[in-house]
């Protein structure tokens, strides 16, 4: 084909669907999504796995597997299932315990707060010194002491981290990780 | 000024969210974290933007692009960006085109920071080495290929370059970084941001540069030595609904260059010196958006920038003043932004020398204009049709229409193909018609004959340039891991810029002489074609290759009559192909191993032969807050890359050689 043939085939296509263009019209429906970044959310979370060294206590034997808690939301508490099931981190699996509230936790190295988790300030301090990384994605986490917190901010999803937090339990977080916080602490 | 159909549409990176159930969320587990954090999330009511959304040839470069590239300057960082020529002049000049006519004046690409353009209205063109923005302060660049005239106004005829800066909060604390090396620029930077109120951030910098000298190929100093001094702050300002962005700079640059001028009418009529070129400049910026709804947003802008640039040539001091307005609606299946721009600008010229001056020597020009754009689902997720226009007038050839029209078609959740059509139109700058430059004497052969001047002047009935562009793209995504695009245009040109000879006359209104005036008129047309196709794969989470290649024909002619020389060659002034593949690794979680290489094939009309390249960058976390970087530049042979093109008296060849430096970053 001609290149001069090809340019007018490329407008005459355009100039018909612009005379289309104009009798189109009507309401077009807008389905809405609450899950704003789970799938995000997910991928950093498998990747704090990677760059976090936990303290030699928190893994009694090398094929135990690496327990990821979500409170308050089954969606992201499926979601992440799905996301982590074939992955490992240092040889150990993952696996993915749904709490439904926060008041019983124990045994995670990775726990994630909804936003829909009430009292999250309670939720924190029963954790303890137990070496379990905390992740939310709300204000009322990162002013209770959570270490990773989730936000949006023009439209990207960032995070600020509480080295302090982290410390107390023993949990060392990689250079790498702290340099791509927005906030550190 | 950004239409919304540009934000972030680094392609690769599947968007967070879609309107349908969550099924449809891709994991995006094989991405490292620098990635994640570009990945654009939606939120309820928001329109999800699906990949790539923009019926455009875009390409994104991510601070991640910037940071293992180990470049040092923003020209450097557009040399992975396929469909441009990126061509290092010598220690401080670059030349950066768009799908062809390479030249150190290049006038078709339109360059903003942050909305701002930073053109210089002289030419119309960008001095690179005049405008520098710190590589740490930039969030990301988005290039179009292709006019985007419709939303930006005239000369952005084969692209636009949009270098977006980072918000003031995302740099809060202390940066500091030096680097120095072999062939290498020194540089250092001190930066400082944080928090004054909430809501309330800012950042100021201080920073500095010094390149020196190259060598030509005989082996003698190039006298290209490059400095920079540069200073600069940003304010955001964020309340729920409203965002205010104040930013300025100031820059004091030099730059050195062999010159080669017409000095006397009497032997010796010429001289050969180095000089060095002087630029200070100043601007301020500010820029205000409403969100009225997820629908509706108004965005008002506004900047004062003040250039003055001293050349052995001549002197030039410029004062621009912009306003730019713009709104966003959308309702039912129609996404509409429309908007209106005024520009006044003043240039007085400042100096002359024997071989130029600039009459008259004060002009304002002035640029208005409104824009329009709808964008149209004519059928939801699967076709989308956008309709553009924009009209401005402008203090040279009037009123001036560019229209486009884009369609794009949505195949399947993985693959999108658009097509467009577009008028975009290149106006006369000032060069064209008040610099008046002294070319060529040969002096008399005996006491009784004259001395014959060749003369450059302006002329003010230039008409624009002007291109119609016919575009092509389709994208693929394979499994989330493999990413193709290829984009092909094709491009009338006509009413492009030549030198045209007059009829000589004696001239006895100085001291006598026989005058060949050279003038400009719109004597050349032709057509350019050409294909780009680029690349990402993610091998695994720990590996990432990206590359492109690029292939560009020109066939340009000269119209009956023309007597010029210069501009028809201007086909042989741009590669026909390039190629561009990058690997980079990371290794024990804390160190990014990255090798590129780049293939440039020949420049026929100046020369140049074609060249291979290959950088290498090893960077480590030495710890959370410093960063430590090795980085190997152009590590084979030593070439050319481009030469001086036209006659601005500027002469001499500088040697691209292998560089080496260390890069030390603390940030606390």
């Amino acid at each position: 084909m001609r290149l001069g043939n090809v340019r007018k085939v490329i407008l005459t296509t355009l100039l018909l669907l612009a005379g289309l263009g104009f009798l189109v019209a009507g309401a077009s429906a807008q389905a809405e999504s609450s899950n704003a970044g789970y799938n995000i959310k997910a991928a950093f979370i498998y990747n704090f796995a990677i760059y976090v060294d936990w303290p030699s206590e928190a893994f009694k034997t090398g094929e135990e597997p690496f327990v990821v808690g979500v409170v308050g939301s089954d969606a992201f508490a499926e979601l992440l299932g799905r996301t982590l099931s074939e992955k490992t981190v240092r040889g150990h699996s993952f696996m993915v315990k749904r709490w439904a509230t926060a008041k019983s936790i124990k045994d995670c190295h990775i726990v994630f707060f909804s936003t829909e988790t009430h009292d999250v300030a309670a939720a924190l301090s029963s954790l303890g010194m137990a070496p379990t990384l905390t992740v939310g994605e709300s204000a009322a986490f990162a002013d209770s002491g959570g270490m990773i917190n989730f936000l949006v901010d023009d439209n990207k999803l960032r995070f600020d981290i509480n080295t302090e937090a982290g410390r107390r339990v023993k949990l060392v977080m990689s250079s790498r990780l702290l340099s791509l916080a927005r906030r550190v602490r | 000024m950004k239409p919304q159909w540009t934000q972030l549409t680094l392609a690769i990176l599947l968007t967070a969210g879609s309107a349908a159930a969550q099924e449809d969320l891709p994991d995006l587990t094989h991405l490292n974290m620098e990635d994640l954090l570009s990945v654009q999330v939606t939120s309820a009511g928001k329109k999800p933007q699906k990949v790539s959304d923009t019926a455009a040839a875009v390409f994104v470069i991510t601070q991640q692009d910037i940071r293992r590239s180990g470049a040092s300057s923003v020209p450097e960082v557009l040399r992975m960006v396929p469909g441009l020529h990126v061509a290092q002049l010598d220690a401080s000049k670059w030349v950066v085109t768009s799908r062809g006519f390479s030249s150190r004046y290049a006038n078709k690409l339109l360059i903003l920071v942050d909305g701002r353009s930073i053109y210089n209205p002289m030419f119309s063109g960008v001095f690179w080495e005049t405008r520098d923005v710190p590589l740490e302060n930039i969030e990301r660049i988005e290039i179009i290929r292709g006019p985007g005239a419709s939303l930006w106004g005239a000369n952005a005829v084969n692209g636009i370059i949009n270098i977006i800066t980072k918000k003031a909060f995302e740099t809060s604390g202390t940066l500091v970084t030096a680097a120095g090396g072999l062939n290498s620029p020194s540089t250092g930077m001190v930066r400082q941001g944080g928090e004054l109120i909430a809501g309330l951030s800012y950042r100021g910098y201080v920073k500095y540069l010094d390149r020196g000298s190259s060598t030509n190929p005989q082996g003698q100093s190039a006298a290209d030595r490059w400095n920079t001094t540069a200073s600069g702050f940003r304010l955001d300002l964020d309340r729920s609904g409203d965002a205010l962005s104040i930013s300025g700079d100031l820059q004091k640059i030099g730059s050195g260059e062999i010159n080669k001028l017409a000095i006397s009418l009497n032997p010796p009529t010429e001289s050969t010196f180095t000089s060095r070129a002087h630029t200070t400049s100043g601007s301020i910026h500010t820029r205000w958006s409403h969100s009225f709804s997820d629908d509706s947003e108004s965005t008002l802008q506004f900047y004062f920038d003040r250039q003055a640039l001293r050349t052995a040539l001549a002197g030039e001091k410029r004062d621009t003043v912009d306003f730019d307005f713009q709104q966003r609606n959308r309702f039912s299946r129609h996404e509409l932004l429309w908007g209106a721009n005024y520009r006044t600008s003043e240039g007085v010229g400042t100096q002359e020398s024997f071989a130029a001056s600039i009459a008259p020597g004060v002009r304002r020009d002035t640029l208005a204009g409104v824009f329009l754009q709808d964008e149209i689902v004519l059928f939801p997720g699967r076709m989308n049709l956008a309709l553009g226009a924009k009209l401005d007038h402008n203090s040279y050839t009037g009123l001036e229409f560019q229209p486009n029209i884009r369609l794009l078609w949505t195949l399947s959740k993985s693959r999108t193909a658009w097509l467009s059509a577009s008028k975009a139109v290149r106006t006369p700058s000032r060069f064209e018609s008040d610099l008046h430059v002294i070319t060529e004497i040969i002096p008399p052969s005996d006491p009784l004959s004259l001395p014959v001047v060749a003369i450059f002047g302006g002329s003010a009935n230039l008409r624009s340039e002007s291109l119609r562009a016919y575009e092509i793209g389709y994208r693929e995504q394979f499994g989330g891991r493999l990413f193709i695009e290829a984009d092909g245009f094709y491009n009338v040109y006509r009413h492009l810029r030549t030198f045209e000879n007059g009829t000589p006359f004696v001239d006895f209104t100085d001291s006598p002489r026989m005058t060949v005036p050279v003038g400009v008129a719109n004597n050349l047309e032709g057509e350019t074609y050409g294909v780009e196709i680029n690349a990402d794969a993610w091998i695994s989470r720990v590996w990432h290759v990206t590359g492109n290649y690029s292939l560009l024909k020109m066939l340009l002619n000269l119209t009956p009559g023309s007597t010029d020389t210069a501009s028809a060659k201007a086909g042989g002034q741009t590669p026909n192909h390039q190629f561009y593949v990058r690997s980079g690794v990371d290794l024990w979680r804390t160190i990014e191993a990255d090798i590129t290489y780049r293939f440039v094939a020949s420049l026929p009309a100046l020369g140049v032969g074609s060249y291979s390249s290959v950088d290498a960058r090893l960077g480590w976390k030495l710890s959370s807050t410093l960063e430590f970087s090795l980085v190997g530049r152009n590590l084979l042979e030593p070439h050319l890359e481009f030469v001086p093109d036209l006659s601005d008296g500027m002469v001499g060849e500088s040697l691209v050689k292998r560089e080496g430096y260390a890069k030390l970053s603390w940030r606390f």
